[in-house]
């Protein structure tokens, strides 16, 4: 077992891969000395782009090897590789090869905590002066995701925020005909599911994170964003706000309105939280944007070239997490964040060059249109046709305020106490008061 | 003195060059070298850098800076979730001596008989054996979800009282992998006992009958004694497999719910690679490590001290 650990870092201490020597076109020895940091000039040397990302699914996982493919035909002197991992994996498999210095040059991050453990650790690179000539085209938020004190580290390229999607026929059936805007309501709706029959709720809480979310929630509806950055200044969640959040919680949780095996459904399978959605079991889910695109891979029905809507198994609606009665924050504020790319420390400046690509306007419309996303270069919102897509952009475009994801926004070590600590409190053997006290003990 | 030593070296030259058995030591070295190598990079170093990085605070990517010496052993006794994780390798240690063990004797004595067709229950039994950990894990997950192939199969025949949320209930979550444990290693023990079984001459059985011993007193006094030495093997390999117990749960439940399938090894997992706590993961691993060493040399000492004479230890 302590092999194992070591083993792995060691292991990857002498890996394989020497980031730039590999060979792209012959006969550009000629500058091997020359660390051209310069923009002009310089076309022919080879470099290498080591890419990790984890769009591991159609259509993205095609066009982000499309996109890559054509900057190399524009560029000749490019290689880029790509590794497509699971989330989960990747998570793993980075850490281990940051640890042996082994960056890749363009790695999928969500900035936060995570970002700034690679930035202390002089492992991503400064890309501010860089990317100054494309970055005022993308939105100013997801921007200000990859900024650490002035310092722009990584390039978003979607953004989206968490809420409610609901299936519209289940609701119906139930006799549900708008949906709830405050927590109340909320509850009542998830009642009169469990009176029809249905169940109300689908949660991936094994992964914990899905749960995370609706705690996360109602901590920003009880304290607002002052508490919120309160809260990433000082880490203390023994706060009457964060209390009353798991006191809420804690009235949906006593209602057991989740499918049979919550606690150990992950999010996205046949078992897991897309998949009771995706079949229809189950009415509600607290997902970001990406939700749709996961419930019509697991229903099981077309393929994933075919509009969503027409594979899922009924019209779904979307609406933003309730206003909570007596909390200090409004109904608008949200709650969500993006993916993006950081760059590693021995990246190129190619590498740069690649996003600009991938984030220009055209490749970001490209994006938009497969509607599994919502980039964030402006101008392309005309790209957003698909009307589940279309409702998160709107609710994005209603938020006074956006907090990041708690297990991004801090450090990694936190983000688990948060997850494991909700986790308890959704298994029933916690009170709200010890989830935060678990949290702050851990952030200590 | 002279002519002795000269006798001496006489011999070792003769020996150096003729007797078989020993050769120069060049050879024995360049022989030796690889394996040498291999162990070093791969069994020592890891051990001894994992000892150096359990006396950091370290998050796997700053310098080693933060010394904290034996703060981090005294953070994993204290945590109760790592005590947990220790209790449940323990139990599933103590269920699989109880249960798993007697099981296996059981079928080896049952299918050493002249069975008709005993070749394709050997063959059954020991199948499972021969799949890879995780798709094990992977296939009874699907077979343990509300509503799964087990539910359905319990429901078919009167049992839907009895259907569980088997690994998401964190009461019984820990005992429904012990039973893919179970399902999965039992064929394995069943094959050493077997092969044990075999090597006890039939005579002896045949003595013991004609004396008039009962069929459990020559399985008592004659079968299970000469069957000793196999029979502690196959517990020590048991111990062994429970100590690390991690690809199965981690597939299946990866320690959930909330810790109640937690092993040691997917608490250090845990720690090392979703907290990014190198160091504290670090300190885990060699408790880990200790325990499965103290574990190994006591039973090497005093239980495998007869069947391993002449061995190390």
């Amino acid at each position: 077992m302590l092999a194992i650990l070591v083993l792995v870092v060691a292991a990857c201490g002498d890996g394989t891969a020497e980031e730039t020597t590999t060979t792209g076109e012959p006969g550009a020895t000629t500058t091997t000395e020359a660390e051209a940091t310069t923009t002009t000039g310089a076309a022919a040397e080879p470099v290498t782009i080591e890419w990790w990302h984890i769009q591991n699914t159609d259509p993205m996982m095609t066009i982000w090897a499309d996109m890559a493919n054509e900057f190399m035909e524009a560029n000749p002197n490019v290689t880029i590789n790509i590794t497509v991992m699971e989330n989960e994996a990747f998570k793993a498999a980075l850490q281990t090869n940051l640890q042996a210095g082994e960056v890749p040059d363009l790695f999928q991050s969500w900035g936060g905590g995570g970002l700034r453990e690679q930035v202390e650790a002089g492992l991503v690179q400064d890309i501010t002066d860089l990317s100054s000539g494309f970055i005022g085209n993308l939105n100013e938020g997801a921007v200000g995701l990859y900024q650490l004190d002035g310092v722009q580290y990584g390039i978003p390229f979607n953004l989206g925020m968490v809420g409610f999607w609901y299936n519209k026929d289940l609701f119906a059936q139930a006799g549900i005909d708008a949906p709830p805007a405050t927590w109340d309501e909320f509850l009542e709706d998830v009642q009169a599911l469990k009176d029809a029959g249905i169940t109300p709720i689908a949660v991936g809480a094994g992964d914990k994170w899905p749960a995370h979310f609706y705690y996360s929630y109602l901590m920003i509806r009880e304290g607002g964003e002052a508490a919120m950055n309160q809260v990433a200044s000082d880490l203390n969640f023994n706060t009457p706000e964060f209390v009353e959040a798991g006191n809420q919680l804690q009235r949906l949780i006593d209602m057991e309105p989740f499918q049979p095996g919550f606690l150990a459904a992950p999010w996205d399978g046949p078992d897991g939280e897309s998949g009771a959605i995706g079949t229809g079991q189950a009415a509600i889910s607290l997902m970001g944007q990406w939700g749709p695109g996961a419930y019509a891979n697991q229903s099981g029905v077309g393929t994933p070239e075919d509009p969503i809507a027409d594979r899922l198994p009924a019209e779904f609606g979307w609406f933003p997490f309730p206003a909570v009665e007596g909390g200090a924050g409004a109904g608008t504020d949200g709650f969500g964040g993006g993916d993006g790319f950081a760059v590693g420390k021995d990246a190129p400046p190619e590498a740069v060059q690649f996003l600009e690509y991938i984030t220009s306007l055209d490749q970001a419309i490209r994006v938009g249109e497969t509607g599994t996303t919502l980039p964030v270069t402006k101008g392309s919102e005309v790209s957003v046709t698909d009307p589940y897509q279309l409702a998160v952009l709107e609710g994005l475009g209603q938020a006074t305020f956006v907090q990041l994801y708690l297990d991004q926004f801090f450090s990694p070590e936190l983000g688990a106490a948060v997850n494991d600590a909700v986790a308890t409190l959704f298994a029933g053997t916690a009170t709200p008061e010890e989830v935060t006290e678990a949290i702050t003990a851990a952030a200590g | 003195m002279t002519t002795e030593s000269k006798a001496d070296t006489a011999r070792r030259g003769r020996r150096v060059k003729g007797v078989p058995g020993t050769a120069p030591w060049p050879v024995i070295v360049g022989f030796l070298l690889p394996a040498l190598v291999l162990y070093t990079v791969f069994v020592l170093y890891p051990i001894t850098q994992s000892i150096r990085y359990s006396g950091f605070d370290w998050n796997g990517l700053e310098p080693l800076t933060d010394w904290v010496g034996f703060q981090n052993f005294k953070d994993a006794f204290n945590d109760p979730l790592f005590i947990e994780a220790v209790t449940n390798n323990g139990i599933i240690i103590g269920l699989s001596l109880l249960l798993q063990i007697p099981f296996a004797v059981a079928l080896a004595v049952l299918l050493s008989r002249n069975l008709k067709g005993r070749g394709v229950f050997r063959t059954m039994y020991f199948a499972p054996f021969i799949l890879s950990e995780v798709v094990t894990g992977v296939v009874w997950r699907q077979i343990y979800r509300p509503a799964g192939l087990f539910d359905q199969i319990l429901a078919s025949v009167g049992g839907e009282s009895v259907t569980q949320e088997w690994l998401a209930d964190p009461k019984i979550a820990l005992y429904s992998l012990f039973f893919v444990i179970s399902w999965k290693y039992f064929g394995f023990h069943m094959v050493l006992i077997l092969a044990g079984l075999q090597l006890i001459p039939t005579e002896l059985e045949e003595a013991a009958a004609i004396d008039g011993a009962s069929w459990w007193k020559g399985f008592r006094f004659v079968t299970l004694p000469l069957l000793g030495p196999t029979i502690r093997v196959s517990i020590f390999l048991s111990i062994i497999g429970a100590l690390q117990l991690f690809d199965l749960v981690w597939v299946t439940t990866k320690g959930g719910p909330i810790n109640s399938t937690a092993t040691m090894a997917t608490y250090l997992v845990d720690w090392g690679f979703r907290r990014g706590q190198f160091g504290y993961a670090s300190a885990v691993s060699v408790i880990v490590f200790g325990l499965s060493l103290i574990v190994a040399l006591f039973y090497q000492r005093f239980v495998l001290r007869r069947d391993l004479q002449g061995a190390l230890t």
